[in-house]
């Protein structure tokens, strides 16, 4: 029987996983883990947890028919059954006619009375919702839509003479829409260096883009803890358009309350009139 | 997208209703495309992930175990899995052209999900301050990175903070007669 698992273990496991122990401690663990049941079991529901959690894990447990139970005939003969057959048929013929939104054709239409009266009541119907939404709080996704402009918010070193090109070729690559390149040209700015603040703002910007927000938040703190910059409160800033997309108002509330602990913080008015709304 | 439209279009989707189909592809279809665009894929993939991920959730729904809070984000997350599974098993689309293949593949990955779902449902009994500092550490922040963001006095109290809620949490995992069932508990490697 194995020793429990303790704070120290627990590390050496994480560690383990993320492959960051050295190749003696790493041997060390795994001597370990083999004399140790309890430990085997916290390794694979520690990877499991990962999995399950992390967004950004790129991990995924694949089953063979060993590790599955006497359901699986049944499942299988599920997914063979006529009846799902028919709406695999249907979904992929669904599937077949759809075309995204802004590939469709904007249809003709003729120019008649009845298309004049259709229409009219149509505007006056969305005017009325209108006016009715703008009596009400406003949605987060709302207000995301509003307040971000990535583009306009972003520094551009497009006419600068001091800019490396390194800054140039991440912000051509983010108008590109080529997130993953604005990370890879980013990965190795150093700390002391002087483009240290905007790999920031356009690495995190790029991993919000890939939806990854956890990462992007963790940038946007950083540049928010260079106090020596003027601009280091665009780091609260951009960590609110993140929560405001996921309409996640507690992480919204608690970072406008940081932006409005002082009045020089970037967008302090607007952050003003967010708070409002939100209450 | 409301609880009670969602419903709606699950029943619709269960019953294999065209109406339902479209309007899933209308609402939820784009998002994918964007997801799978952004993660190596193309839209060929997108329509294949997007049907089996359907296809999955009729199947599983059917089985009688699947309980779903919300259509839509569930949907996303099984696209996002089977995504992440094909990119992973490295599939070339003409290995599975067979409906024996396919069935297979869709049924391996019906246990794979259970276990995603298992783990998931476990980490929502906790409490609401646990769920905070463990979806952060399972997020690979790091404690000072916790300290800073949750408040806490200390890196020593976020340590023993994120270890009393982890261990709460095992300790769930571990007493669900479920968890002694799933073969994953059998194998270390993957």
């Amino acid at each position: 029987m194995g020793k429990e698992i303790t704070t120290e273990l627990l590390e050496s496991l994480n560690q383990y996983l993320q492959g960051t122990l050295s190749a003696e401690q790493q041997q060390n663990f795994e001597s370990e883990l083999s004399n140790n049941a309890a430990l085997q079991e916290e390794l694979i529901i520690q990877k499991n947890l990962i999995q399950a959690l992390n967004k950004d894990s790129k991990d995924w447990n694949i089953y063979k028919k060993e590790d599955t139970d006497d359901r699986f005939d049944e499942i299988k003969k599920g997914f063979e059954s006529e009846a799902i057959q028919d709406i695999s048929n249907k979904i992929k013929s669904t599937g077949r006619d759809f075309v995204p939104r802004n590939s469709r054709p904007i249809p003709k239409r003729r120019f008649n009375r009845v298309f004049l009266l259709a229409a009219g009541i149509t505007l006056l119907v969305l005017a009325i919702i209108l006016l009715i939404q703008t009596m009400e709080t406003s949605s987060e996704s709302e207000l995301y839509q509003r307040y971000a402009d990535w583009n306009s918010e972003l520094p551009s070193f497009s006419e600068k003479s001091s800019d490396t090109g390194l800054l140039l070729n991440a912000e051509k690559a983010f108008k590109n829409k080529d997130y993953q390149e604005v990370i890879k040209v980013l990965e190795n700015v150093e700390v002391n260096d002087a483009n240290y603040p905007f790999a920031l703002m356009y690495s995190g910007a790029a991993y919000h883009k890939l939806d990854q927000n956890d990462k992007a938040a963790k940038q946007f703190k950083s540049l928010n803890e260079l106090t020596n910059l003027p601009e280091h409160s665009k780091g609260l800033w951009f960590e609110l358009l993140i929560y405001m997309k996921a309409d996640d108002s507690i992480k919204m509330k608690a970072v406008l309350s940081k932006i409005l602990d002082n009045e020089n913080n970037y967008h302090y008015e607007d952050a003003k009139k967010i708070l409002q709304e939100l209450e | 997208m409301s609880t009670e439209k969602t419903d709606r279009l699950l029943d619709g989707l269960l019953t294999g209703d065209d109406q339902s189909i479209k309007e899933i592809y209308a609402k939820i279809f784009p998002k994918i495309i964007s997801f799978i665009k952004a993660n190596k894929g193309g839209i060929d993939d997108a329509h294949d992930v997007f049907h089996d991920a359907l296809l999955y959730i009729i199947v599983a729904k059917r089985e009688g175990k699947l309980n779903i809070r919300a259509f839509e984000p569930y949907l996303i997350v099984v696209c996002k899995n089977l995504w992440k599974r094909r990119l992973k098993n490295g599939v070339i689309k003409s290995e599975i052209t067979t409906l024996e293949d396919k069935s297979t593949d869709l049924s391996l990955y019906f246990f794979e999900q259970e276990c995603f779902d298992f783990y998931i449902e476990m980490f929502q009994k906790l409490s609401a301050n646990c769920k905070e500092i463990l979806g952060n550490y399972f997020n690979g922040w790091s404690y000072d990175e916790i300290l800073k963001d949750l408040n806490y006095t200390s890196i020593n109290t976020v340590r023993q903070r994120v270890f009393k809620c982890r261990s709460k949490l095992t300790q769930l995992i571990k007493t669900d007669k479920r968890f002694q069932k799933m073969k994953h508990g059998q194998r270390n490697n993957n």
